[in-house]
């Protein structure tokens, strides 16, 4: 076949040949972890805002303000980089989503990286509205950020490009594994070599078998009856027999 | 259906990246699908766009609201059969789209209607839905049983997704709208759509017809670009939902294995296959004269295995210095280091403020001691004994020989030497004009004041845009000077 499948997982080949698999987020999952984080800042920005007209009562308004201001700006970086720092790259909205920023090779997120692109982060907030109001509560429309997360194959926003990051999945694939196997299955080894493939089919065959009725997997074994020697219910038992066979190998 | 020909990876997934592979499916086909929908949906729109000349535009835009699950039709075949290998062309597209228009059409606008009215017809799920009516073709029992497993397989996500695309289609419509002011008008003007917005939203409700427009654009294009992931999003929530209750993975990579092995049944014939599978009856033969071969030479020495062991002994018991060689003591002297020198400079930056709190706090003192007056502001002469005594008239003069820039400049300096001299404004010489009016709203009573700002702006004019004054306008503030006799005092 001419063009690849498509998938959003991303291999990478580290030293000695060893490949690991990325899983990239997409814009849906960072939308809700953005939305729960800049919530979690807001009400970082309203605490300092209390705090500072106490503290104006001596300095003076005006100098309360432009702290506060201050204090704003460091708050919207300073939360995002120190939690994807220290926080092995999960500030508390990408941990509630299960998701993590790494760097496209795959390792932990630095300083350098995380100050970068949350840098660029008020370049995917554009365009801006004009009342500069609602810049301070950093309201912005995202088009930049949600587009160029679209576009790109990893889904990275312009600060992810910039920093060479990406934000992937932490929690381990899912998959509905029941594996209540019937005990009069016994294990019993396929007839011939398999490929990874191959027997990976088997092993999932296995394991998601009760998830499906019994007509359902005649049906899906039903191609492979000269390699099972038989069709039909007994085919079915086979093919379980060899792919608990396979997982317990 | 062809499973072989898929042009996706099936395997199960978690949900949202089920979701994810609908959006990459999306944006591989992204050309096609524009041009599909600026083919079939935007004639359609402008069909009813123009019934608006007939009927009230709001109901316009309802019954366009309404047509969505229609529009949702286009890309979601495109989607389908590209999935399967076969990637229809325009002119498909262009053959299904009345079909599409009229199929199932009032069941789908009644399934719009919200469940509390309807039931639960798509129960804020549409796009998850929808496959299983136009693809499946379900209705009835069927429909309800197909529609009860899919929600609880994907139900949450589908409607996260629905509520995001839902919010972000607005979002979008106001990003737009920005952007275009943005890049069209005068840095000034981008100002405009925003307060325009807000003035005829919030307090008049009548919009300008160029406003209401460009809303109802900015709408449908947003509502185009936000659709096509939204199909697409769903169709992907709906693959891995089949995928993993039907196990599509598994019967492919079985059906890969049933055409290897046909291939290799072509080639052994028949008769050798069951001798493959008793491959347990190979053991048993005596060794023929090749096996013993092969014996000897992997006895040889060069064959032989070396292997070598390592391995370090670790001390048992307490380890004499607890925690030093602790990989996690540098990270939290690391993250004390950080904190004190965030502390350090916090502190540093707090002592800076409470240093200089005089410049933060300014006309807020009134212990503090009056600045001297300054001589000249912005570069012009503002002592008293710098100005003529009649300074209505001296400028008068100067307007009647031509020169509006000098007879300005001569009131604003003359305002400027009252505002200081004699109204005593603790003006000083770094000090804009925004500032000086700042200072004479305090002070000044009303003619005053309104005759100050007056002054500021047409000086201001003519200064810095260079623009000429309304001649009007220099009349009436040469005829009313107010700061007669008390500039000498």
């Amino acid at each position: 076949m001419a063009v690849p499948k498509l998938d959003t997982l991303q291999s990478i080949e580290l030293a000695e040949g060893v490949q690991i698999l990325l899983r990239p987020a997409g814009p849906l999952p960072r939308a809700w972890a953005l939305l729960a984080d800049m919530l979690l800042v807001a009400v970082f920005v309203v605490v300092e805002f209390l705090i500072i007209m106490l503290v104006s009562q001596i300095v003076g308004i005006m100098a309360g303000v432009g702290v506060w201001l201050l204090l704003v700006f460091m708050t919207y970086w300073g939360y995002f980089v120190l939690f994807e720092v220290l926080r092995k790259g999960q500030t508390p909205g990408k941990k509630m989503m299960g998701l993590r920023v790494v760097c496209t090779s795959g390792e932990r997120v630095g300083w350098g990286a995380s100050f970068l692109r949350n840098l660029v982060r008020f370049g995917d907030m554009m365009p801006l509205l004009p009342q500069w109001q609602l810049w301070v509560l950093a309201v912005g429309f995202y088009f930049f950020g949600v587009a160029s997360c679209l576009i790109t194959q990893r889904f990275q926003r312009l600060g992810d490009l910039v920093a060479d990051t990406v934000v992937v999945y932490v929690r381990e694939e899912f998959l509905d594994v029941t594996a209540a196997l019937r005990a009069s299955v016994t294990p019993s080894a396929p007839p011939m070599v398999l490929t990874r493939e191959e027997q990976q089919a088997f092993i999932q065959f296995s394991e998601r078998a009760s998830t499906w009725s019994d007509s359902r997997k005649m049906e899906m074994i039903e191609p492979l009856a000269p390699l099972l020697g038989a069709g039909g219910h007994e085919g079915v038992v086979r093919a379980l027999a060899m792919g608990m066979w396979l997982r317990e190998s | 259906m062809k499973l072989e020909e898929v042009t996706a990876e099936l395997r199960p997934r978690g949900s949202w990246e089920a979701v994810d592979l609908g959006f990459a499916m999306t944006r591989r086909h992204f050309p096609l699908l524009l041009a599909a929908w600026s083919l079939t949906v935007v004639p359609l729109w402008a069909l009813l766009l123009l019934a608006s000349r007939w009927v009230p535009v709001g109901i316009v835009l309802i019954v366009i609201w309404w047509l969505k699950p229609v529009y949702d039709r286009v890309p979601l075949f495109i989607l389908s059969r590209s999935l399967f290998g076969a990637t229809p062309r325009l002119r498909d597209v262009l053959h299904a789209w009345p079909g599409m228009l009229v199929r199932r059409l009032p069941w789908l606008l009644i399934a719009r209607v919200p469940w509390w009215i309807a039931g639960p017809a798509f129960s804020w799920a549409r796009p998850l839905l929808l496959p299983v009516i136009d693809l499946e073709g379900q209705r009835g029992r069927a429909w309800k049983d197909r529609r009860g497993v899919l929600l609880r397989q994907a139900g949450g996500t589908a409607v996260s997704l629905v509520m995001l695309c839902g919010l972000y289609e607005w979002i979008l419509v106001f990003a737009l709208l920005t952007l275009g002011s943005q890049m069209t008008s005068d840095p000034l003007g981008a100002f405009e759509l925003g307060d325009a917005f807000m003035e005829t939203v919030f307090r008049n409700g009548q919009m300008a017809p160029w406003l209401e427009w460009s809303l109802i654009g900015g709408y449908l294009v947003a509502m185009t670009l936000v659709e096509l992931f939204y199909v697409g999003g769903g169709f992907g929530l709906y693959l891995n939902s089949r995928t993993t209750l039907e196990g599509w993975d598994v019967e492919l990579a079985f059906r890969r294995l049933a055409r290897r092995l046909g291939k290799a049944a072509a080639i052994i014939t028949a008769a050798v296959l069951p001798l493959c599978c008793a491959g347990i009856a190979h053991a048993e033969t005596p060794p023929s004269r090749e096996a013993q071969a092969i014996r000897e030479v992997l006895a040889h020495e060069d064959f032989k295995v070396h292997e070598r062991e390592t391995g370090h002994w670790e001390r048992e018991g307490d380890d004499p210095k607890p925690g030093f060689n602790a990989p996690g003591w540098f990270e939290t002297l690391g993250t004390v280091l950080f904190y004190t020198v965030i502390t350090g400079l916090c502190a540093l930056l707090a002592w800076l403020i409470w240093k200089n709190r005089e410049f933060f706090s300014r006309g807020e003192r009134a212990n503090r001691a009056a600045p001297a007056a300054p001589r000249t502001m912005m570069g012009m002469d503002v002592a008293p004994d710098s100005l003529p005594d009649d300074i209505a008239a001296a400028a008068r003069a100067r307007w009647e020989s031509g020169d509006a820039r000098g007879a300005l400049s001569l009131l604003y300096r003359g305002a400027l030497s009252w505002l200081i001299h004699a109204a005593h404004a603790p003006v000083r010489d770094g000090d804009t004009e925004g500032d000086c009016l700042r200072h004479a709203d305090v002070l000044a009573e009303p003619v005053r004041r309104d005759y100050f700002t007056a002054l500021t702006w047409q000086w201001v004019t003519v200064a810095y845009a260079e623009r000429a004054p309304a001649a009007l306008e220099v009349e009436r503030l040469l005829g009313s000077w107010p700061f007669a006799g008390e500039e000498k005092r």
